[in-house]
């Protein structure tokens, strides 16, 4: 993951989330561990049964995620990617947290859904079997080097319902009616994946943090602007930092018309409330129902993801009579 | 970003399905839709309902399925998996042996007990599923799929079974 640094400021650690994060030192242990492989059964795939008794043969140490069918957690050290079922598109491998972040969109067969920023495709695959490969899902992404990971991805696992567009976010058009759900996983300083084995460790810049923040209040912005009245957006990042989660959601809906849903509880996740206040801003107050993810909490990377309802269209006065 | 030429349900639909039921006796495959761009011959195999909103450029739509029209066009590996478990028609059912001789890029003759009944591309299937693209021409049946699945790193584990 290549990061900008600017030489003048100094990088933040991880340590200045101490505030937010509980038990530091439980939280700086867990971010240095490496993290389990997920995998999960494709369930446009008829025979999941056998789908499922071969992963128990080829790794007999999988255990069941509990909160999701045909999903199972892989020692760090498994190499999932060469079983012939992986390379057939019965199985693909997705962070936990990644999975649970894109089944928060909780798309339906039939409608037409956004997934902003798609590339390399495991949010996409989940929403499009979430739809059964019924209705119409537009996988974006902004960098044209990782359009070929994204189709690549899309096209094992059999999803028929997408196309791929190669788009800056916040210049998609509106289309008629709006989308039903937009998935906005907005690029951001990936502090969450110092667990990967190519994942972000060593601090952050505050100016990368920032213009990071600007980017992600403009695509939850351009979000906003074409989800349907009633509609749901699924904001979400791999990072711990307020000023990209939690702020963003506040700047980007100041003009209201928007709820932070509460997400009901998932059998064995520990989601951790939002946070209104940070650094001496605080936040719309609804920002709470967001759900973080801490790695010393959860054996999964860090995470972020807040469900936004756009208010139903008012009903006119015609209709009212 | 580079500009998209439009995607559009393709002229010659008709003859695509009916080339897939005449070789591979899958009937009329009634869940997809194929497309095309105005600016190449791609074909792109995508669910039936799918109606891709007006002003939204597209490069592809669904799964490549062809680069150009059949019996010229190969069918892809990923849109052969569609309905290669369905197909009855020049359908290459391989034992263990012979998968594990097939995915190590072998070309496999009627030595090794495989009937060769069929003629053209072929569907390909393990005992465990279906593989992909193969073809049947002077006797062998070779290898069409992605070359990746060969030569990628790291190795693929066994494949005679799932």
């Amino acid at each position: 993951m290549s990061i900008w640094i600017d030489p003048e400021s100094p990088l933040q650690p991880l340590d200045r989330y101490a505030p937010i994060v509980g038990d530091v030192d439980a939280f700086l242990a867990a971010t240095d561990r490496p993290l389990p492989r997920v995998i999960w059964a494709n369930p446009l795939r008829d025979d999941l049964e056998a789908i499922a008794a071969s992963v128990r043969r080829r790794c007999p140490e999988a255990v069941p995620v509990p909160w999701r069918p045909y999903t199972w957690r892989l020692p760090p050290e498994a190499r999932p990617g060469a079983w012939p079922r992986f390379v057939t598109g019965d199985l693909h491998g997705q962070e936990e947290a990644a999975i649970l972040a894109a089944e928060l969109l909780d798309a339906q067969p039939g409608e037409t859904i956004l997934d902003m920023c798609a590339a390399p495709g495991g949010k996409s695959a989940i929403i499009a079997t979430a739809m059964r490969n019924q209705g119409t899902l537009i996988a974006n992404d902004r960098k044209a080097g990782r359009l070929s990971s994204l189709r690549r991805t899309l096209e094992r696992l059999g999803v028929t319902c997408a196309g791929v567009s190669h788009s800056d976010g916040v210049r998609l058009p509106e289309i008629e009616g709006g989308y039903d759900r937009i998935m906005v996983d907005a690029p951001c300083t990936c502090e969450g994946t110092s667990r990967k084995a190519d994942g972000h460790r060593g601090g952050t810049s505050p100016r990368y943090r920032n213009t990071a923040a600007q980017i992600q209040v403009s695509l939850l912005r351009r979000a906003i602007k074409l989800v349907k009245p009633g509609g749901r957006i699924v904001y979400a990042t791999c990072t711990y930092a307020p000023e990209e989660n939690e702020a963003v959601i506040d700047a980007a809906t100041i003009a209201g018309g928007f709820t932070v849903c509460p997400i009901p509880p998932i059998a064995g996740v520990h989601l951790a409330p939002g946070v209104t206040e940070w650094n001496g801003r605080t936040y719309r107050d609804d920002v709470r129902h967001a759900a973080r993810l801490w790695p010393h909490q959860n054996d999964t990377g860090g995470f972020f993801a807040a469900v936004l309802k756009r208010q139903d269209a008012p009903q006119s006065k015609k209709a009212d009579r | 970003m580079s500009a998209t030429a439009p995607i559009h349900p393709h002229p010659d639909d008709a003859e695509i399905r009916a080339w897939l039921d005449a070789h591979f006796g899958v009937g009329d495959l009634p869940e997809l839709s194929f497309w095309v761009r105005t600016d190449s011959q791609t074909i792109w195999a995508a669910s039936a309902g799918i109606a891709p909103p007006e002003g939204v450029p597209l490069q592809s739509l669904g799964i490549k399925a062809f680069r150009r029209l059949p019996p010229r066009g190969k069918p892809t590996s990923t849109f052969i998996a569609l309905f290669g478990g369905r197909a009855t028609r020049n359908v290459c059912d391989l034992n263990a042996a012979q998968t594990q001789a097939f995915i190590s890029g072998e070309r496999l003759t009627a030595a090794s007990g495989l009937p060769l009944d069929g003629h053209g591309y072929q569907v390909v299937r393990a005992p465990w599923g279906v593989l992909g693209c193969g073809e049947i021409r002077g006797g062998e049946l070779k290898s069409l799929l992605p070359k990746h699945w060969l030569y990628g790193q790291p190795p693929l584990d066994d494949f005679a079974e799932g």
